[in-house]
């Protein structure tokens, strides 16, 4: 009770964020889990849901472009981003004005960013025609029709729009990292590889690890892009769950959201242990 | 002292690869604003053309004006003039006089009468019948309303009023968050950042058939809750930070000039933050502005700007697309540019560390 009296205060101001993620994020969460036990037709617990899941051919496909997408796309997003951001902490002539350019994607929506690319990326598109001015193409190749040239175009698209948020995080850590640390190794000798190896990427590591963990939970829930630009060609399982929702089939939906929440979950235990167990080892 | 070898490439390679990257930031852009404001002829080609040769502004006024219309609902065209030949597909000539009201669906080419007969009419000859016409196009006609100014609206009223609940339920747990001891402090920002994982199709399922009992679908109320699940995390989650750098000497001192807690609180605390919350206030409603999966869950008639955009794309009118994603783009880039230089560097480290 002395405690109520002191903090009284303190937990009325706490109450409406936890109240609210409580009723809106979390009993929808457990629901959803229960949806997905539920056969829809007889309301009978049952794993007819799972079973039906991954015995349809969209879902397979759905599982496997997702998991492609994410660990190709973060993997190029993490590299380009990184090169990028050491060429930006450099001061050079017109840093400003690239550092700007860089961000203009940002501020494109996620939607209107796959109608763009749909535009370049269409059978008439631009980027087909760039390539036939090039003399690279003769013939129109479609690539929005599955496969993985369709997953190539998506992990652009994905990497496009948020290739200004990764930049910006890595720059803010290479730029925490202090100007004496790379002038004590030169005297020490060691020439520009060296010191990306051994000083800039050791302390760049939260910055990496922190951008690797909020991009694979956002690309593992894919959504806007593969529905805008290929439409039913190229199911994620968000867009997965989508389809099932709209059919009406909400044990599905709710089956293939769980498996969805199971990879993310998955994927970050991974790699905080693969990770950190390689810290502990090189740390002794 | 001396250069070396991969200083010297990294140095040579990275201001080409920059010009590349920035282009390609860029051309996308680009190809948006220049099918908006392009002829059809100029994209609707094997081979489309790169720089704008004819700019056009009528895919613009498509969406902005709406043509006159009457009771049937079908677009009418009085021809001014005295007759006007009109060569039907199977190249009959078809003789209009005045006296008669003519459908005309100025995008697919048709030429209708009201009792029903069609007939295909080429652009050139279209637009002379448009010319002929005394068909007026109106703002605020009733089509312009429905198809924009409504999901506009609803777009501008849901993310306004999101970021103001936002701010009212994030910023004081934010700045109590802020205040506890460090180990408590980082555990709940560590839950907050795990109610990200949830995947939004998990949530939304429940949330659909919940807000359907309740009849939320179709509502602002609705969206607003349903935009406030990923928001006020992220928002109390950038507002922690910002409470954090205020020092506790602060408030103490003004407690000691009497102050109670909830003048301090208001007098104090909320003015010094007011910068940071104003910037976590514009990420709120940047996101809602263009979320897209929940409106697209609790949406079955009343679309927001998204939404309308997606049905568009999905009919396959490309320039009303172009134009419509442009309108939805434009609050965006402003903020953005805006918000840059609190990007740079304070939010994001500190949401590193």
């Amino acid at each position: 009770m002395r405690f109520v009296k002191k903090y009284w205060l303190e937990m009325l101001m706490v109450l409406p964020l936890f109240a609210y993620l409580f009723y809106f994020t979390f009993i929808p969460v457990l629901q959803t889990i229960q949806i997905s036990f539920i056969d829809d037709k007889s309301n009978q617990v049952s794993l007819i849901n799972y079973e039906s899941l991954f015995s349809h051919i969209d879902f397979n496909s759905a599982l496997f472009n997702t998991i492609f997408i994410t660990i190709v796309g973060i993997t190029v997003q993490i590299v380009i981003a990184l090169v990028i951001a050491l060429i930006l902490k450099k001061k050079f002539f017109g840093r400003g004005f690239f550092r700007t350019i860089m961000l203009i994607p940002m501020g494109v929506p996620t939607l209107v960013s796959g109608v763009t690319l749909l535009f370049v990326f269409g059978q008439t598109g631009y980027f087909n025609e760039l390539l036939y001015r090039l003399g690279l193409v003769s013939t129109q190749p479609y690539w929005l029709g599955g496969g993985f040239e369709s997953l190539a175009v998506i992990i652009f698209a994905d990497m496009w729009k948020v290739l200004p948020l990764t930049v910006l995080l890595l720059l803010a850590g290479l730029e925490s990292i202090g100007e004496d640390v790379y002038e004590a190794s030169s005297i020490d000798g060691a020439n520009g590889w060296k010191k990306f190896w051994h000083i800039t990427l050791p302390l760049l590591k939260p910055s990496i690890t922190m951008a690797i963990i909020l991009r694979a939970i956002d690309s593992f829930r894919i959504f806007e892009l593969p529905l805008v630009m290929t439409g039913k060609n190229v199911p994620v399982l968000s867009t997965f769950a989508y389809e099932a929702f709209q059919r009406n089939q909400y044990g599905l939906s709710g089956a293939a959201a769980v498996i969805l929440l199971l990879i993310i979950i998955l994927f970050i235990l991974l790699y905080f242990f693969i990770v950190e167990r390689k810290e502990a080892r090189d740390g002794r | 002292m001396k250069r070396l070898t991969s200083d010297r490439i990294f140095k040579f390679i990275s201001f080409p690869l920059l010009l590349i990257i920035a282009f390609m930031m860029i051309f996308p852009v680009y190809i948006l604003v220049k099918v908006s404001i392009s002829e059809p002829s100029e994209v609707n080609t094997d081979h489309p053309t790169f720089l704008v040769h004819d700019i056009t502004l009528e895919h613009w006024k498509n969406i902005i004006l709406t043509d006159k219309k009457t009771e049937s609902g079908q677009i009418v065209y009085k021809i001014n003039i005295d007759e006007l030949m009109v060569a039907s597909e199977e190249e009959e000539q078809i003789i209009i006089t005045p006296d008669e009201q003519y459908t005309i669906n100025g995008v697919t080419r048709k030429l209708s009468f009201i009792e029903g007969a069609t007939y295909k009419l080429s652009r050139e000859e279209l637009k002379k019948v448009r010319d002929a016409s005394t068909t007026k196009k109106i703002f605020f006609g009733e089509e312009t309303i429905q198809k924009l100014y409504m999901p506009i609206w609803k777009s501008l009223s849901v993310a306004t009023l999101t970021t103001i609940f936002a701010i009212f339920i994030a910023a004081p747990a934010a700045y109590v968050i802020s205040r506890m001891p460090k180990s408590i402090g980082y555990i709940i920002i560590l839950g907050l950042l795990f109610t990200r994982m949830f995947p939004d199709v998990g949530i939304a399922l429940p949330i659909a058939t919940r807000f359907v009992s309740w009849q939320l679908t179709d509502t602002t109320l609705g969206l607003i809750f349903a935009h406030l699940i990923p928001n006020l995390p992220f928002l109390a989650w950038i507002l922690v930070g910002t409470f954090q750098v205020i020092p506790r000497d602060v408030e103490k001192s003004a407690m000691i000039d009497g102050a109670g807690r909830l003048t301090t609180l208001r007098k104090i605390i909320f003015p010094i933050a007011a910068p940071g919350i104003a910037v976590g206030a514009m990420f709120v409603w940047l996101n809602s502005w263009n979320e897209f999966l929940y409106a697209r869950y609790l949406t079955t008639v009343e679309g927001t700007l998204p939404i309308k955009t997606f049905e568009i794309i999905t009919t396959g009118s490309y320039f009303t697309a172009a134009a419509y994603s442009t309108i939805l783009t434009i609050p965006i880039i402003i903020i953005t540019f805006y918000l840059q230089r609190y990007l740079k560097s304070g939010m994001l480290s500190g949401a590193v560390k």
